[in-house]
């Protein structure tokens, strides 16, 4: 035998051991690079201005002028979407973030403490996720207004409360492990244990999370846009591009499913990282 | 009773508290802009603080709290602002649009989903596996509003099999008038023996069924897969297989089951991600349930319309939820 | 002497996984005869585990077996699991670790031992009701009748290891593999569960294979050891001349860290921690934590030597000590 033994130390320990020979993990990283880089070069990739309005070009099928055709308003469709990539990349950054930085704290401390605070933590949390998915986030856009901001306030949301219970459960076991008790009973403070001690154990499930979050997070903002209260002309959101295009699409249903396959493609890609993520980071999971 | 079911009934009425809670909140925020569409653009001071009173916004926040949650207890969810009806009567009239579609969905979801996931645990990492995995993945990323417009692109507007969006055909609705039993409409027509309609309910059904379904089957397909994966793994299943029980017997009698137990909790966080998922549904098709009310609502600030909405969805999910625990309880010997 | 019951030769598994194939037994060798009950002892990882379940075929579709085997002198197909189950079902018996995890929480007792004992003997499920009640009644399970009607949840782990042990018994095994079957119960509950094991072998003629890392228990209810280390059995004697006489500097060593009721002497614990599978030292497996390691054992397979007290592999034997080869 002359293969290294591969010895389970810590967490990272074999991770990258176990994603090699993952090829889907691959592409996805190949893919999302790719969307990456459009989202950040959009400016130099695009072939025309993405809001320029030109009525004697509407509705243009795919040619070499016009890559993939034109928009009821004669606008390209090619360069709308590539500038679309920065606003799905940034709203599914940044509600994913925001989700994963308020949501922790709560679980930690739920965890953490226990008793009544955990109670009631928890129970809070539990109410945010008794609504159906999408439901929550479609009726805080009633109430905070309808737009892009507004849309991923909405969506942060609802996606916290996952990441507070999912923290919650990994803080709880490890509060009550030896190293924390015996923490607490040199009079660390309890500040000082949580962030030193317990999150750093604790954060791995969410990061999980994130990444199998990441996708949908895109795709529940398409599908607030494309219902008209999400983003709002002229922003250049694919959901929103989907909607606009929904009076002709029967006869110009390219307008519509170019950047319909842009959303699909980013969440694909993104979906095969989450996958491989999981399987890097949890070895037990055999969901695959 | 068992404890464990007064247990989950009492969360259940802290957690509907709670989601009332939530809904007052939502609706406290709106108001500014319903005054504002009651009454025009320049209001009088008068007039705003007539209809503040009519809406019950002069009164501390606690009391209006207690109202609102009496108020919606008893049922008052109010007028809408656009249609000047009681809500409740405008939900009536649409819930069982959208329980048709959503259960007519839950039901191929689970009957396709299952069934696949289970066969992708037992044969793994066969072709059959990767294929189901394969679609798996395509339906989890693909967004429902696309695959609704892809349907209609090809069904209606390609093929012109499928009926482009709505829950009847006009015409026929008139023709054939059915009595409302059920409130489901291919349901009612063949009770009344209606071929002609329950045909053209049929059709208006298939394709928002699909759009509804997809991304849930790939989910359910997916954890059943993982799921059953998991119960082939336990020990019990290496004691069956040492005393010979033939591997029919232990995949389906044993594992399936040990499978199955959980995942009734999927399905019905899967009932509620498709009572959520309706709301796009019902706005590409044009389907006259709460959802597409809802939207409608929404762009109108009719916000006692969204609220009695999200509420009914909400509490839709909530028992749900409830009927999953008993269900639980009823398969699982340990919660005796 | 009688002839063995189950005999095994050179027995070889490997689990292929995404990139290889880790070899976990590299040629086992033992045997077993009707009534004896035979300990097999080795740290985890010692390929202790997998021996059983390669004996009874019960090793995943991943697993790369090999070797010869004899059971009742009819000849086994080991490398098929699937073949091997079927000579073997009924005639030979497991029980396993964790009596509570042994059966689904889903299903009573009862059914669970119908399904067991009719799929193995294709009796009705009326008789095999029968059998599975007279089975309880052996194991002295107090209300048979009430148990086959309760869930797994229910009962002690004593109680769910009796159950277990009936299920073994049911179909009137020739052989029963116990693997570590006390080690999850309570102290009490296991010196009744090891009397149970001895006596019903005892009266019935039935051969054991024992698994354990324990050797206080080996002491109490064995008749031979065999001790198995990084794939390899490095020892085999009977109970008595194994624990006064070891030979092997891993016996040795290993009844060194057993603890001693009422000695002021400390137990010596074996320094280091057995070898992964993956990555065996070259040479005798054991020589990075042994003392008396020569050159010869870091470079050569220690070969196996035949005496009249057992067997062993190993280069510089403790019997070498006293200026003597057993």
């Amino acid at each position: 035998m002359s293969e290294a033994a591969v010895l389970p130390k810590g967490r990272f320990a074999g991770a990258f051991e176990r994603v090699r020979g993952n090829a889907a993990f691959f592409v996805g990283v190949v893919v999302f690079g790719l969307i990456i880089l459009v989202a950040v070069f959009a400016p130099l990739i695009a072939t025309h201005d993405p809001l320029k309005i030109d009525f004697t070009a509407k509705l243009a099928a795919p040619s070499t002028a016009h890559l993939f055709g034109t928009d009821e308003l004669g606008r390209d469709i090619f360069s709308r979407v590539v500038y679309g990539a920065r606003t799905s990349l940034t709203i599914g950054l940044i509600v994913t973030v925001l989700s994963a930085l308020i949501g922790t704290p709560f679980g930690l401390v739920a965890g953490y403490f226990g008793g009544r605070i955990e109670w009631a933590i928890m129970r809070m949390m539990d109410v945010f996720i008794a609504f159906p998915p999408l439901l929550l986030p479609i009726a805080i856009t009633a109430a905070v207004g309808q737009g892009l901001y507004e849309a991923m306030l909405a969506l942060t949301v609802s996606f916290f409360p996952w990441y507070a219970r999912i923290v919650h459960g990994e803080a709880k076991r490890i509060s009550g492990q030896l190293f924390v008790k015996s923490a607490r009973a040199q009079g660390f403070s309890n500040l000082r244990i949580m962030f030193r001690h317990v999150l750093p154990n604790a954060w791995i499930p969410a990061i999980i999370q994130a990444s199998m979050d990441f996708g949908y997070t895109i795709l529940a903002a398409a599908s607030l846009s494309f219902i008209g209260i999400g983003a709002k002309e002229p922003d250049l959101e694919w959901g929103l591009m989907v909607a606009l295009s929904r009076s002709k699409f029967l006869d110009y249903w390219w307008v519509a499913l170019v950047p319909g396959l842009a959303i699909f493609l980013t969440v694909f890609a993104v979906n095969l990282i989450g996958d491989g993520v999981n399987d890097m980071l949890d070895p037990k999971g055999d969901s695959k | 009773m068992s404890r464990y079911i007064l247990q989950r009934l009492g969360m259940l009425l802290l957690i509907l508290l709670g989601v009332l809670v939530i809904t007052f909140v939502i609706s406290r925020v709106l108001p500014g802009s319903a005054v504002e569409m009651m009454l025009g653009a320049r209001p009088t001071e008068e007039q705003i603080a007539a209809v503040r009173e009519q809406l019950g916004l002069d009164r501390s926040m606690p009391e209006q709290l207690l109202l609102y949650i009496g108020d919606t207890l008893r049922g008052e969810f109010g007028t809408s602002l656009l249609t000047k009806r009681p809500v409740l009567v405008e939900i009536a009239e649409r819930f069982p649009a959208t329980l048709e579609l959503v259960f007519f969905s839950l039901i191929l979801v689970v009957c396709a989903g299952i069934p696949m996931g289970v066969s992708a645990a037992l044969h793994k990492n066969s072709t059959s596996d990767y294929a189901a995995r394969s679609v798996s993945a395509l339906g989890a990323a693909m967004p429902t509003f696309i695959v609704a417009m892809i349907l209609q692109l090809v069904f209606s507007g390609w093929l012109g099999v499928l009926p482009l969006q709505g829950r009847i055909d006009g015409l026929i609705q008139l023709d054939y008038e059915f009595p409302t039993v059920t409130g489901f409409y291919t349901v009612d027509s063949l009770l009344a023996g209606q071929w002609a309609a329950f045909k053209s309910c049929l059709l208006h059904l298939i394709m928002p069924v699909l759009a509804l379904s997809l991304s849930a089957l790939a989910i359910i397909m997916r954890i059943t897969r993982g799921m059953m994966i998991e119960a082939l793994g336990e020990e019990f299943i290496m004691t069956l297989r040492a005393y010979g029980l033939s591997p029919r017997k232990v995949n389906y009698g044993y594992a399936l089951k040990a499978a199955l137990i959980p995942l009734l909790t999927v399905i019905g966080m899967t009932f509620g991600y498709m009572l959520g998922l309706s709301v796009v549904v019902e706005y590409v098709f044009d389907w006259p349930g709460i959802g597409g009310f809802m939207v409608g609502a929404i762009v109108r600030s009719d916000y006692p319309a969204v609220m009695g909405v999200t509420l009914v969805l909400a509490s839709s999910y909530l028992i749900a939820n409830l009927i999953v625990d008993l269900l639980h309880f009823a398969a699982d010997p340990r919660l005796r | 002497m009688t002839a063995p019951l189950l005999e095994i030769n050179d027995l070889r598994v490997g689990f292929r996984n995404r990139r290889a194939v880790v070899q976990v037994l590299h040629g086992v060798s033992l045997d077993i005869r009707p009534g004896e009950i035979v300990g097999l002892v080795g740290e985890s990882g010692s390929g202790k585990s997998t021996t059983p379940l390669a004996m009874l075929g019960l090793l995943p579709a991943n697993a790369v077996i090999g070797g010869q085997a004899r059971f009742e002198n009819r000849t086994l197909d080991i490398a098929n699991p699937a073949a091997t189950r079927k000579i073997l079902g009924g005639r030979a018996s497991l029980i396993f670790q964790q009596p509570l995890k042994a059966f689904s929480p889903y299903a009573t007792f009862g059914r669970q031992l119908v399904d067991a004992i009719s799929a193995q003997t294709g009796m009705s499920r009326t008789d095999a009701g029968k059998v599975a009640l007279a089975a309880l009644e052996d194991v002295q399970m107090p209300d048979p009748e009430g148990a086959m009607a309760r869930y797994p949840h229910q009962v002690s782990g004593g109680q769910a290891q009796r159950v277990m042990i009936a299920l073994a018994l049911s179909c009137n095994p020739k052989l029963l593999v116990a693997d570590e079957p006390t080690t999850a119960l309570d102290v009490t509950v296991q010196a009744q569960v090891l009397h149970l094991i001895r006596e019903l072998a005892k009266s019935r003629g039935i051969g054991v294979l024992f698994i354990t890392h324990d050797l206080g228990v080996v002491a109490e209810l064995c008749d031979r050891v065999v001790v198995l280390y990084a794939g390899r059995v490095c020892e085999t004697a009977p109970v008595a001349g194994l624990f006064h006489h070891p030979q092997h500097r891993y016996t040795r060593a290993l009844l060194g860290s057993m603890p001693h009721l009422g000695s002021a002497q400390a137990f010596e614990t074996i320094p280091g921690s057995a070898p992964s599978p993956a990555a065996l030292p070259s040479g005798c497996a054991f020589h990075p934590r042994c003392a008396a390691a020569t050159e010869r054992c870091r470079t050569e397979l220690p070969q196996m030597v035949t005496t009249e007290a057992g067997r062993f592999a190993c280069w510089n034997p403790v019997g070498s000590d006293k200026g003597r080869v057993v």
